[in-house]
């Protein structure tokens, strides 16, 4: 971004050595990760993209601290996060990691402003302070007339902006959203990219962002372009392998050719 | 944009605060008004049978025992001679009885056949020769007089006497004279006749035959062979049992209202264990119900689970959650319980009572009694059923993983 310094004088916050990720069925074992290095720095804006089924979102969960690899480390914050235990590593997603789903996921019996404060509670936050930065995010997304609305009653484009103050109220360090927009019409989605652009820009945080939507890459710092499991990794200013641009321009002919046919 | 400095996580308690996890659990359960309700509504009949049936079974018990003992104190013995001819319960045993340790009272009675002679009617009755103490140990029910032999020719007579002597009012018995004869059996081996002049000063209910207490110096100044009984007093209920042993080790026969107490005890012991067993089956119905819901809701609520476990839940938080929600049910349900069974056990008291008032007896009549430690032990036995009820949903829930209950939604 051109009011951010150059990627490469940050530090990196994330560092992914050798993943493997095989998963075991009845079939036999699928290989969903081979062997893939890649780095993220400090306040910057990646974007993992592929075809379905190339295995973005076995990354993300990888990176969420969900799924821990068949080999290889996982740092994030100078962190291995695998050498971690399970009760760990959700304290550390609840102070370091915040999560936006493409389908937004509530505790149905909690209101707006208590399902946005969940994460502080899980930390370990008293009510009162969580409650008061839970209405603070909900206003940082414009959300904050609906605080005590149960969430499910919400339009789609509500529910992500206040799912997007969830992942936000415990201020952590990265965001990892998987496919943000998938379920939204174009405005609401620019909205919500808009709210993770601020979010990289005026808090310093670093974006992780699943997508099928080729036309955010040109926001993104690193792109990890994803394929049966292999992931090439693109910095800003270097240039694509072609081919990936190749096997872009296929999938814009292809959807081109569906909207004809349509 | 306001927002903190990064959280530093040595500041923070480890987990989640409980209070807030209780408030979770309370409203997820309010979440589903009819399906708690209707599963608290099993609890509170399961414990109101408990503990409805057990409060009958302890104020039955509480109502035997007080008819049965009466006023009678717990720590009193009462001592006879087995054989009259070989162990003679005289003086002699009397003051060994005494210096036994943790005697309190040692309170004999000449118990003699005689003869009333009232205006012109007779009659036969039994005779105790006896003393203050032995009148106030043998709990006697008073209707009229004094309770106690002040003068030496003072008498004490039961309204069975009195009936048979025609005097029906017990007040218009009082003072006036009759002559007691009693044939004694002196220390020698001689006999004699004593003849008494006597002048009724108290009147009591106690007995089915005639019976009249008077002061036993008439008999001991005729060398009476020995006496009738002995009432014993121990200094505290503990220690019955070592006196009576050294009383019989005498060679005279003893008997306690606490053998009659015990039998009582071991008969409603049962019978409570009875109760418990009938009260047990409503409330294994009621923890079947509890254990259905919170499965059922468990089932429903995974993704939420997976949620939670997604924004940093540790397996400890879920499992709490759930043992929370499982503890609100059973204790807001046992409270329930008791609440209801005292209800109706105090209006079938109030009930029994006025009947019983309104048939000429008086006294408050507890059939159902909720003593502080049955309200105690139903509350622990709520709690104890609700964790162990929660113990399987809560580690099932532990062991939800986050990205698959995700994927149910």
């Amino acid at each position: 971004m051109s009011d951010n310094p150059p990627e490469r004088n940050r530090n990196i916050l994330i560092s992914v050595n050798k993943l493997n990720k095989t998963f075991a069925t009845k079939s036999g074992p699928v290989d969903v990760l081979f062997d893939n290095s890649f780095t993220v720095h400090e306040n910057s804006f990646a974007i993992i993209f592929g075809p379905s089924g190339s295995g973005k979102t076995t990354l993300l969960n990888v990176l969420s601290a969900l799924e821990p690899p068949t080999s290889g480390t996982v740092e994030i914050a100078n962190q291995d996060i695998y050498r971690l235990n399970a009760d760990q590593r959700a304290h550390f997603r609840a102070q370091t990691i915040g999560i936006v789903h493409q389908t937004d996921y509530w505790i149905k019996s909690l209101d707006v402003l208590e399902n946005v404060a969940l994460p502080l509670y899980l930390t370990g936050d008293n009510k009162a302070h969580a409650l008061k930065q839970a209405q603070h995010s909900l206003e940082e997304v414009g959300m904050a007339e609906f605080s005590r609305t149960q969430p499910t009653v919400l339009s789609g484009g509500q529910q992500q902006k206040v799912s997007m103050a969830r992942a936000l109220v415990a201020n952590p360090t990265l965001i990892l959203a998987d496919e943000p927009t998938g379920n939204l019409d174009s405005k609401n989605g620019q909205m919500i990219m808009d709210l993770l652009l601020k979010c990289q820009r005026e808090l310093k945080q670093t974006i992780i962002l699943v997508t099928h939507n080729i036309e955010y890459l040109p926001l993104s710092d690193t792109q990890l372009y994803i394929m049966d499991g292999r992931i090439t990794e693109t910095k800003r200013g270097q240039k694509m392998p072609e081919e990936i641009l190749k096997s872009l321009t296929t999938q814009i002919s292809e959807l081109t050719a569906m909207e004809k046919e349509k | 944009m306001i927002f903190p400095k990064r959280h530093d996580s040595s500041k923070l308690r480890s987990v989640i605060n409980p209070y807030i996890l209780i408030s979770i659990a309370v409203k997820n359960l309010l979440s589903k008004k009819l399906r708690t309700f209707l599963t608290m509504t099993g609890i509170v009949i399961g414990v109101g049978a408990v503990v409805f049936l057990v409060s009958l079974a302890l104020g039955l018990h509480g109502v035997v025992n007080q008819q049965v003992l009466g006023s009678k104190s717990v720590n009193t013995i009462d001592v006879t001679t087995p054989n009259s001819n070989a162990i003679l319960l005289d003086d002699s045993n009397v003051n060994k009885v005494s210096q036994f340790g943790h005697v309190k009272i040692v309170a004999p009675a000449y118990i003699l056949a005689g003869e009333i002679n009232y205006l012109n009617s007779q009659t036969d009755t039994v005779v105790y020769g006896t003393n203050n103490e032995y009148i106030t140990l043998s709990a006697l029910k008073f209707v009229a007089g004094a309770h106690k032999l002040t003068a030496a020719n003072d008498a004490i007579v039961n309204t069975a006497l009195l009936s048979l002597i025609g005097v029906s009012n017990s007040k218009s018995s009082l003072h006036r004279s009759l002559t007691v004869s009693t044939n004694v059996t002196k220390a020698n081996g001689g006999h004699t006749t004593i003849i008494s002049k006597l002048n009724i000063v108290g009147v009591v209910n106690t007995g089915s035959g005639a019976e009249i207490y008077m002061n036993s110096a008439p008999y001991s100044a005729a060398e009476a062979a020995q006496y009738g009984q002995l009432k014993v007093e121990a200094d505290n209920r503990g220690n019955v049992p070592t006196l009576r042993h050294q009383i019989e080790g005498l060679g005279l026969t003893t008997s306690s209202p606490l053998d009659t107490l015990d039998q009582i005890n071991k008969i409603f012991a049962i019978f409570t264990y009875v109760v418990i067993g009938f009260g047990g089956i409503g409330m294994v119905i009621a923890v079947l119900g509890m254990f259905n819901t919170l499965t059922i809701s468990l089932l429903e609520r995974t993704s939420e689970i997976g949620l939670m476990i997604t924004l940093g839940a540790r397996k400890a938080d879920v499992q709490r959650l759930l043992i929370f929600e499982a503890l609100v049910l059973s204790i807001v349900g046992g409270i329930g319980g008791l609440v209801v069974a005292s209800l109706i056990g105090g209006i079938i008291n109030i009930t029994l009572t006025h009947l019983a008032g309104s048939r000429g007896v008086s006294g408050t009549i507890h059939a159902f009694s909720v003593s502080p430690l049955l309200v105690i032990a139903t509350i622990a036995l709520t709690i104890v059923v609700g964790w162990l009820v929660a113990l399987y949903p809560s580690r099932r829930a532990a062991r939800i993983n986050p990205i698959d209950a995700l994927k149910q939604e």
